[in-house]
């Protein structure tokens, strides 16, 4: 899990990069929230980021909301403040901070809320995933439900233009399935009666009557 | 190093900052030099602002100091840094002075500390 830390204290900053190191992150570094925004848009591998409250050029809220603006993108964040204050605890979740970290620091409590933002980021990531793959399969499935109206006598179906076609036709625009014409037994005889088969005669048992790909 | 540990834990809080960093005495020794690098610029953005009545200027300084002062274990310069960077919100400079002075012997203090350990470190 790679992990941005946009911090301009560089005490702080190595203290974050040394804990992060130490549990097994992968760390990329920003001075201030401009720097923030730059390294992140540059780099698609960041799932978390730690950013600090108060940054020059724009601080972490800012960044927060920059971040946020990339559609395509959902990091974790973690804002990292002194203002404890409830109404900043408000404005920095509002601004789309998943978490808040109270400075200074400890070591325990950054590790655990990490730890449940590497969960998330993986859950998001796997959920995704799972989309892919669903809107893939998707696109292989037509549709084929409702009523069908089928004439009882030449078993023609009625589409939705109102013009009757052929049973086969109609399954095969709107579902993934081919067909393969055969004889079963029952038709063989009555159709082809034994005394009637030459050797033109269509072979017993031939293939499926429908069949999926 | 034990004078260092005889150190009012207010000023320096030498356990307490080991035991956040997992007891890895190399990266203690590297934020305090980092500290001792830092200190002088970030004083001197504190009496700069407090000289041009910059109110703005000494709330972002004295934070930056006090955060410093925090990441390393120093409740006193920590808690001098936030009177001043209240003082900076407030824009009341009334009781800058004193608060200035009072900070500056504990910078003092602390510098001396932190001398020492990364002094001990490299001997």
């Amino acid at each position: 899990m790679k992990v941005l830390v946009a911090e301009d204290d560089r005490i702080a900053r190595r203290l974050l990069v040394r804990h992060l190191e130490r549990w097994g992150y992968e760390v990329v570094q920003a001075e201030h929230g401009r720097e923030a925004c730059d390294v992140f848009e540059a780099d698609d591998e960041i799932g978390i980021a730690i950013l600090d409250w108060m940054m020059p050029e724009l601080d972490g809220v800012d960044v927060c909301r920059k971040l946020r603006a990339a559609e395509d993108r959902r990091p974790y964040i973690l804002l990292c403040t002194a203002r404890t204050e409830v109404s900043d605890i408000v404005t920095g979740l509002n601004a789309g901070a998943d978490d808040y970290l109270a400075k200074p620091i400890r070591a325990a409590e950054l590790e655990a809320r990490l730890r449940v933002g590497a969960r998330t980021v993986g859950l998001e990531h796997e959920l995704k995933q799972r989309i892919g793959q669903l809107s893939a399969a998707l696109e292989h499935v037509k549709q084929l439900q409702g009523m069908l109206p089928i004439c009882m006598h030449c078993r023609r179906v009625r589409n939705s233009d109102d013009v009757w076609q052929q049973i086969e036709t109609y399954v095969e625009q709107h579902a993934d399935v081919s067909w393969s014409h055969g004889l079963c037994e029952d038709c063989l005889d009555e159709h082809y009666p034994p005394e009637q088969q030459g050797d033109a005669a269509p072979v017993k048992g031939g293939a499926a009557s429908g069949r999926s790909r | 190093m034990s004078d260092i540990r005889a150190v009012d834990a207010e000023l320096f809080d030498l356990e307490g900052s080991l035991a956040q960093l997992e007891g890895d005495r190399d990266l203690l020794v590297e934020i305090a030099g980092l500290f001792l690098e830092d200190a002088p610029a970030l004083w001197e953005g504190v009496t700069r602002s407090v000289a041009g009545g910059d109110p703005e200027g000494l709330r972002r300084a004295a934070h930056t100091l006090k955060g410093a002062a925090a990441n390393l274990g120093s409740s006193a310069v920590a808690r001098g840094a936030l009177v001043l960077e209240r003082i900076g919100r407030d824009r009341d400079f009334g009781p800058a002075a004193d608060a200035v002075r009072r900070l500056r012997a504990d910078l003092d203090r602390l510098e001396a500390v932190l001398e020492s350990l990364v002094g001990g470190a490299a001997a």
